[in-house]
């Protein structure tokens, strides 16, 4: 049995401070610890060697007892000590070799963060990680998305004290995503009047619905404010690796803001309402009545296309190369064979943009050449253009005036009294063919003003045809406009003699303009399918006029649909009826008007919450697809009216369409509206393709989404 | 014992109950779109500077805030609960950038240190009362050189002349490095004793060549290496429930630093106060 290590007895047992810094350097050695050990600053506090003291001639050991006592040898005889100095080299204690590890650790730490957050811009080892593949070519300039970025670490707690840094830096975003609308930092990118409406409709829906468990829950914490703007970071976490996906979404999180909220899109989703046809297609197209007639009545087959009639709907549709939207087959493929006709409308002379007057020779006695003197003018008013260059000509609106009520069409007729003011007419017209001959297009721009910027740069230009004009009715008009100038008479030339003086022209029709010498007036005849002039009239006129449009004259003829631009003429069919098919639409914010000239709603600024694309849902190859959801409205006869009575209005004289651009109310598609059972049948919780995402659109105003989701299906 | 199983089960129901709270808060609070990771990283930081805390109250023994034991359950419980919101807070993925990844590797680090070190102190006093004598860690090298002199008059203090040369070369071949300091620690910690039997069968090859006075020598000898062989079992032990704190305490230090500029730069570039 051998005796213990340890002794817990009072005079054996040290009180030991494993706390204390330092410890005896001789225990750490050879575990012979002297009884004093280390003072607090790391040294020795053994004195093995003691100062002799002399008594009587001799030296006494002084050595203390907590030194070791005094030693047998006792001094030499000169006095000095005869023991060796053993004082140790003291050790750290463990916990003070851990409290200095722990100190190194800190100024590590600390001076490594110092080296990062230093510089007058972020280190890169300060990025979180990768951003998307999208954002990569910016990853390594933090100022492209972080306002704190702009400075150093003083600008950083400045950053981070500041309330508004989110937002501040969602700005940024927004200078790339520009697309998304001007209040794109409001939810959904709408402004908040819109969102209160739109979250009014959901709420007079009456539909019930049970909103799940966590949803109800979590609106115990604090769901995102309507009415704040929200960051983009809410919902797009960057720094998550080239691959993250940047706008996951659950359904829940998705809910989380909404009035109405529900268990999914097989379960409790709002009814789908008249989707898509909320809105008149931005072209006006029966589809009854071509599919139940016009397709399959064999009367009509000679003016399909090719002499073929379209099968199915793949005829005319077909999808784009991103197979999201379904295309419509252009005009000329597709319409034209059986609208062409119409368009041209070859009886239609054209619309007079330029005439002259009839004005008896013995009215116009010493005042010049004037062509036009036998025959009736047809319309009781000149041309609308004519009307219009001559609104500014003072002496023209003087004769006006003493004319009072003119009617061009009895102007020989008159009282000889106004023969002077009638001549001054002639003069106002000459005037502005002289001032067209030297100044061209910048006479009418000059004459026009301001108003009516439908009429300038008309293309292709009037100014040719008119200079012809010049040169065929009044070749000496420069003669006689100095003579004029002069007050000289000028002697009427004879008919045959200054007919001898015009130089051999060749009228070209081809740009649509005609000069007639019977009745000495400048039409234009529409060429056709997208007429450059009358589509370059109609945009600027339903931009900037489209109040005043529907008094327009021109206006007038080109939507007359009885009368060929003439008052007395009973034409087939009027040229110019772009606006029966090419419907308009009005931002109800600008107010500014647009034709839809393209059938596709891709010209629209419209916001689009729902986003579907057809290319995922035309892979069964199944014949007449499409008729599985687009359905034909049912109604006793097949000609269901489509047309609302708004959507083509008479105006008051009965004669005149008005042009209506509430796109919500004029017409209805004909189609039934997408019925939500249709979709449930593939969209449910087995196929788990039913989340919010699959179809809608959280940005209104974007298509980027659309497109990105599109590359990737 | 049976109040220790009990007060264990309440420690992890209540664990696990608010391991479910916040799990289930997170849960919510996503669903709402809000900033759950900086909602995690700031709770996450708060129970950094109260696990901190801790090493305080170490300091402060004066105080009357609850005993030692209380504190030290009241760490390791809130040490756990960090974990859940730091793999929250991380979403549960390494994170890429280098500072957050070296931030993430720091704590772990800790919290796994922390974890060992929990293991330690339940299993090491176990094996501590197992073998050898109860001795005080600072003392060890004291005890050593005891048991290192008295081997040494042993064998090297000849009273009788019969005494041969054999014990001392053994000595010096086989037991002089053994008796010089702290041996075979790992062979401790893993509890093995491979050595000793290997000394054993040394002593059992010695004796049949040694008188009757060597053999009672050699037999006293191997009561001092079976002496010394349990202190440095002591010795293994007791410093490896003292070292895992030079990782523990130092790292958490950095921690603390890393976390703090982490949030400075979280705020700044996450605008995440907005």
């Amino acid at each position: 049995m051998t005796e213990p290590l340890q002794s817990f007895d009072w005079k054996n047992s040290n009180y030991e401070r494993p706390a204390n810094t330092w410890v005896c350097g001789h225990m750490c050695q050879s575990g012979e610890p002297c009884r004093l050990g280390p003072d607090s600053r790391g040294e020795c506090q053994l004195q093995s060697q003691c100062q002799p003291e002399e008594k009587d001639g001799k030296y006494f050991c002084t050595r203390s007892t907590i030194n070791g006592g005094k030693c047998k040898e006792g001094p030499t005889r000169d006095g000095t000590c005869c023991q060796s100095d053993s004082r140790c080299q003291p050790r750290r204690s463990l916990f003070a070799k851990r409290r200095l590890l722990g100190m190194i650790a800190a100024m590590v730490a600390a001076l490594f963060s110092l080296v990062v957050f230093s510089g007058s811009s972020p280190s890169s080892l300060l990025i979180p990680g990768e951003v998307t593949a999208s954002h990569a070519n910016i990853e390594s300039d933090c100022n492209a998305c972080h306002t704190a970025a702009e400075g150093g670490f003083a600008t950083w707690i400045h950053s981070a004290l500041d309330s508004k840094t989110l937002l501040n830096d969602s700005e940024r975003c927004l200078k790339c995503h520009s697309d998304l609308g001007s209040d794109a930092l409001f939810p959904h990118g709408v402004s908040i009047d819109r969102l209160s409406k739109i979250t009014d409709q959901v709420r007079l829906n009456q539909e019930s619905s049970t909103a799940p468990l966590a949803l109800q829950l979590s609106s115990l914490t604090s769901p995102p404010a309507p009415k704040d703007k929200l960051a983009c970071s809410t919902c797009h976490q960057e720094h998550h690796g080239r691959k993250a996906d940047l706008t996951h979404l659950t359904d829940l999180q998705c809910q989380t803001c909404h009035t109405r909220q529900f268990e999914s899109f097989e379960h409790g989703h709002p009814g789908l309402g008249d989707y898509p046809y909320q809105r008149r297609s931005g072209i006006y197209f029966d589809h009854q009545q071509h599919l139940n007639r016009y397709f399959k009545a064999d009367e009509f087959k000679r003016t399909m296309p090719q002499g073929q009639k379209p099968e199915s709907c793949n005829s005319c549709h077909s999808a784009d190369s991103t197979g999201k939207i379904m295309l419509t087959g252009s005009f000329k493929n597709m319409c034209a064979s059986c609208h062409e006709p119409q368009i041209k409308d070859v009886e239609f002379p054209g619309i007079p943009f330029f005439a002259l007057p009839v004005i008896a020779p013995e009215i116009m006695i010493s005042q010049g050449e004037w062509p036009h003197i036998k025959g009736t003018f047809k319309t009781a008013r000149l041309p609308r253009l004519m009307e219009l260059l001559l609104e500014h000509d003072p002496k023209y609106q003087s004769a006006l005036q003493q004319l009072g009520t003119i009617d061009y069409r009895i102007l020989n007729n008159l009282d000889k009294k106004h023969n002077a003011a009638i001549v001054e007419i002639a003069w106002s017209v000459k005037r502005l063919l002289y001032d067209v001959t030297v100044s061209g297009e910048l006479a009418l721009e000059q004459r026009l003003g301001n108003s009516h910027p439908e009429y300038k740069n008309l293309q292709p230009s009037i100014i040719p045809t008119l200079l012809l004009a010049q040169q065929i009715w009044f070749p000496d008009l420069a003669t006689e406009m100095d003579l004029y100038q002069e007050n000289k008479l000028i002697p009427a030339q004879d008919r045959a003699e200054s007919s001898q003086k015009s130089i051999p022209f060749t009228i070209d029709n081809s740009n649509g303009w005609s000069l007639s010498d019977s009745d000495f007036t400048i039409r234009y005849r529409p060429l056709g399918h997208a007429d450059p002039l009358l589509k370059g009239w109609l945009n600027r006129a339903v931009q900037e006029r489209r109040a005043s449009m529907n008094s327009d004259h021109l206006w007038q003829i080109i939507s007359n649909p009885t009368a060929s631009g003439l008052e007395d003429s009973q034409g087939a069919l009027a040229s110019g009826r772009c606006l029966l098919c090419h419907s308009i639409d009005q931002d109800s914010k600008t107010g500014l008007s647009q034709i839809n000239w393209l059938p596709s709603p891709g010209q629209h600024s419209q916001e689009r919450f729902t986003d579907f694309s057809h290319a995922p849902h035309l892979l069964t190859g199944t014949q007449n697809q499409c008729a599985i959801c687009h359905a034909f409205e049912k109604s006793e006869s097949n000609n269901t009216p489509i047309l609302k009575q708004d959507y083509f209005v008479r105006d008051r004289s009965n004669l005149f369409w008005t042009v209506n651009v509430n796109c919500e109310e004029t017409c209805t598609s004909g189609f039934q509206p997408i019925n939500q059972k249709t979709c449930v049948t593939c969209h449910n919780k087995s196929t788990a393709t039913q989340s919010c995402l699959e179809c809608h659109n959280y940005h209104a105003h974007t298509k980027q989404r659309a497109l990105k989701k599109l590359s990737t299906d | 014992m049976r109040n220790l199983f009990f007060q264990q089960r309440i420690a992890l129901t209540a664990f696990v109950f608010l391991s479910a709270i916040i799990f289930g808060a997170y849960y919510l609070f996503s669903i709402t779109l809000s900033n759950t990771s900086f909602a995690c990283g700031v709770t996450l930081l708060i129970f950094i500077f109260i696990l901190s805390s801790y090493q305080l109250r170490k300091k402060l023994p004066f105080l009357s805030i609850g005993n030692t034991s209380t504190w030290l359950h009241f760490h390791i419980f809130v040490g756990l609960l960090s974990s859940v919101l730091f793999l929250l807070h991380i979403k549960m993925r390494i994170p890429d950038g280098l500072f957050e990844f070296i931030l993430f590797l720091t704590y772990s680090t800790v919290f796994l240190s922390g974890v060992i070190g929990w293991i330690l102190s339940r299993s090491v006093p176990y094996r501590l009362l197992s073998r050898g004598e109860e001795v005080i860690f600072e003392r060890i090298p004291i005890h050593r050189r005891t048991i290192h002199n008295k081997v040494k008059v042993l064998i090297f203090d000849k009273p009788n002349p019969d005494l041969g040369s054999a014990i001392p070369d053994f000595y010096h071949k086989h037991l002089q490095s053994f008796f010089s300091g702290p041996c075979n620690q790992m062979r401790h910690l893993l509890h093995s004793k491979r050595h000793r039997h290997q000394l054993s069968q040394r002593f059992s090859a010695l004796m049949p060549y040694l008188n009757e006075q060597e053999q009672t020598v050699l037999h006293q000898l191997e009561e001092q290496v079976q002496l010394k062989d349990d202190l440095d079992y002591q010795y293994a032990l007791q410093a490896t429930m003292k070292l895992w704190l030079f990782v523990h305490i130092p790292l958490t230090y950095s921690l603390i630093i890393f976390a703090l500029f982490h949030t400075i730069a979280v705020c700044a570039f996450a605008g995440t106060i907005g």
